[in-house]
């Protein structure tokens, strides 16, 4: 597999009983790629993510995560899911730890740094969230937007080699959606390779780098944000970016 | 007693003394219904006073309730047996006493659980009834109660199984129910396992199965919304 | 000696008992207490039925007959304690059953989303459990556990049933020589309702340093 491909999904199958939700996904990431996937609900998207990092097992199909394949029953899941960040739509904060300590417990229990060491991270990572003077609140004392943020911290502190957000702003509030999206733009920029599942469109626009849009299970278009979201091909992709569209009506946020 | 005559010569086997032990379960059912009734007379009215009544009627009740909470049931037993009843003038035999002692205490206890189950139920519907122009009785008996009853429900049955697992410990007074029934099996044929096995057992059974049934009824004639808290 | 005064130095001796079986068996009992609660919510379902017998068991047992098995009757299975140990133990046994339902409810009160985060850091179940899930559950389950503590401190009277010379035992035998039950059996309440007081506002204080914004009762 060439070396800047950092993951690779191979005709991904899940079912629920009789219901199918993945009917057979495949793409690649690559490295510092910002990949956005979209669709309506009932399209998998959520499903997608969770077989992703294994929280869900596929039934059928193969994941590579730097070359290393994921789906393979011998591999350790834990070391595996260290190289992959994870964003919730709920945030999930840990309530009984500070924000401070949320994004360093990672570093400490499971990569087994120092104190000392995983602080020094923690600090250097709410900092690059805007977040330093919060560092000793805990979750129930911050923000939703707040929140998030110290939740992309968290997944960042670990290094990952790519990033997943699972609708990251679909829990918040309007005016705070944008600090959020703030964060995630200055780190597409930076070329940290992510998929970010979103209908923030303008999100996509902005600094996505190819859009996949799933429908039934399947990703039936793809391509550059701004053709796809501005031209789609196909029926299912013309509707859903009308009503998106209706709803927000702003492009640019 | 004439326990101690029969003994050692009819019961031999476990199908001898098995009835004998049998007849304590009414005594031990007679200490738990005296004790939860008692408990109930008492708690309640106590339960009103504390959220409704003034300062020093509040600060009864909660000094009622903290000391039989905070005494050991076998020191109550002692200290009124032994102690309260006599110097009042009384020779209560040890089955009342260990019912009123049960009930007093029961008393404090449920007394707590009707007033969280009566604070739960919000100042709105207070408000309402007095707005309505019911008297504080009308409202307390009208409204509050009978929403106050079926939230602390749940609790009360947990009390049911409390009392009667300290009903055993009347035993030191000598009251006939199962437990004492059993140590005199035990004293009588030296063989300790069955007798006491056969004894868990029936106040496993009581437990388990007085709850389930109790609580059976309550599902018959639950109202929905009105859920209870243990 | 006046009366009060041999009272006071006899009852001492007793108190001293009754603190040392508090002493081993509240900190023992609060270890059974999480250990069971863990061994039923992630036990496979072998060692979950295992606890969840043993805490049916427990439960529905008075205290007072686990306690005699433990001491009268086991020894025919060959199985001896001393009178202290067989009351420290049954206790342990007894409040280690009930607190473990607290922390259990405490344990299934806690949103799916923190095991999620957990796992998706990288953390084994053991980490997850032990750095994620159990602070907070044990916080929850607080105010349940200090009411057992508190039972626990009670129902330590029991351990007169079999011979331990703890506080009860001391006063009542001090009783049949002088013959006072009201000041002796009253002085020996209010000594055990001191000992509950005191234990409730320790431990009330404890849930005061342990508060964290937004981790109240679900």
């Amino acid at each position: 597999m060439p070396d800047d491909i950092v993951l690779k999904v191979e005709d991904l199958h899940k079912s629920y009983g009789n219901i199918t939700v993945l009917k057979g996904v495949s793409f690649e990431v690559r490295r510092g790629e910002t990949k956005i996937i979209c669709g309506p609900s009932g399209s998998g998207k959520s499903t997608l993510l969770r077989c992703l990092n294994l929280i869900t097992r596929p039934d059928k199909g193969r994941i590579w995560l730097e070359g290393e394949e994921v789906t393979n029953r011998n591999i350790n899941i834990n070391k595996v899911r260290q190289k992959i960040g994870f964003v919730f739509q709920e945030f999930n904060l840990f309530n009984h730890l500070t924000a401070l300590r949320n994004v360093s417990i990672g570093l400490e229990v499971v990569k087994k740094m120092r104190k000392e060491e995983a602080r020094k991270i923690a600090l250097e990572m709410l900092r690059k969230v805007g977040l330093e003077e919060h560092a000793y609140k805990y979750p129930a004392e911050l923000s939703g937007g707040q929140k998030q943020r110290v939740a992309i911290a968290r997944a960042l502190a670990m290094n990952p080699a790519i990033i997943f957000y699972d609708e990251p702003t679909s829990a918040l509030d309007p005016q705070l959606i944008g600090e959020v999206l703030e964060v995630m733009k200055a780190l597409a920029r930076e070329k940290v390779t992510s998929i970010v599942v979103t209908h923030e469109m303008g999100f996509a626009q902005s600094v996505g780098d190819e859009i996949l849009f799933m429908y039934d299970g399947k990703i039936i278009e793809r391509g550059p944000p701004q053709e796809v979201i501005r031209n789609p091909k196909c029926e299912q992709a013309k509707r859903f970016f009308q009503r998106i569209h209706e709803l927000y009506a702003r492009e640019e946020r | 007693m004439g326990v101690y005559s029969k003994l050692p010569r009819l019961m031999v086997t476990v199908w001898d003394y098995l009835p004998y032990i049998l007849e304590g379960v009414w005594w031990t059912l007679g200490l738990v219904a005296g004790g939860l009734a008692l408990g109930f007379i008492i708690g309640l009215p106590l339960s009103i006073a504390q959220v409704y009544g003034h300062r020093i009627l509040k600060a009864i009740v909660e000094v009622y309730a903290w000391f039989f909470r905070s005494v050991p049931l076998l020191v109550l037993l002692f200290l009124f047996y032994w102690g309260v009843f006599p110097a009042l003038g009384y020779k209560l035999d040890p089955l009342t006493c260990s019912i009123l002692v049960l009930g007093f205490r029961s008393g404090g206890y449920q007394s707590q659980i009707f007033r969280g189950a009566i604070q739960s139920i919000g100042e709105g519907q207070y408000i309402a009834a007095r707005t309505l122009g019911m008297s504080k009785l009308q409202g307390i008996f009208h409204i509050i109660l009978p929403q106050a009853l079926r939230i602390a429900f749940p609790g009360w049955v947990n009390e049911y199984a409390i009392i009667l697992k300290d009903s055993a410990i009347c035993f030191v007074l000598g009251v006939m129910e199962i437990l004492t029934r059993t140590r005199y099996v035990v004293m009588a044929t030296l063989e300790p396992l069955l007798p006491y096995f056969i004894a868990g057992g029936l106040f496993i059974a009581l437990t388990y199965g007085g709850t389930k049934l109790v609580n059976m009824v309550y599902e018959k004639t639950k109202i929905p919304g009105l859920i209870g808290r243990m | 000696m006046s009366f009060w005064e041999e009272f006071i130095s006899y009852i001492l001796r007793g108190w001293v008992a009754t603190l040392e079986i508090l002493a081993i068996s509240i900190p023992l009992s609060i270890l059974l207490g999480l250990g069971l609660a863990v061994a039923r919510v992630y036990g496979n379902w072998f060692i979950s039925l295992i606890a969840g017998g043993f805490v049916a068991l427990l439960r529905g047992l008075p205290l007072v007959v686990t306690l005699l098995i433990v001491f009268f009757a086991l020894p025919k299975l060959g199985i001896y304690f001393s009178p202290f140990w067989a009351a420290v133990i049954a206790f342990i046994m007894c409040s280690g059953a009930y607190q473990s339902e607290y922390v259990r409810g405490a344990i299934r009160s806690i949103d799916v989303g923190q095991s999620l985060a957990a796992q998706a850091l990288g953390m084994t179940k053991l980490q997850e459990v032990i750095h994620i899930i159990l602070p907070q559950a044990f916080r929850r389950a607080l105010p349940g556990i200090t009411n057992e503590i508190i039972y626990l401190i009670l129902y330590s009277s029991l351990a007169y049933l079999v011979g331990v010379q703890e506080l009860f035992a001391v006063a009542k035998h001090f009783n049949s020589l002088q013959l006072r039950p009201i000041e002796i059996f009253s002085t020996t309440a209010l000594i055990y309702a001191f000992m509950a007081t005191i234990a409730t506002l320790f431990f009330r204080k404890l849930e005061e340093k342990l508060k964290i914004p937004g981790l109240e009762t679900a």
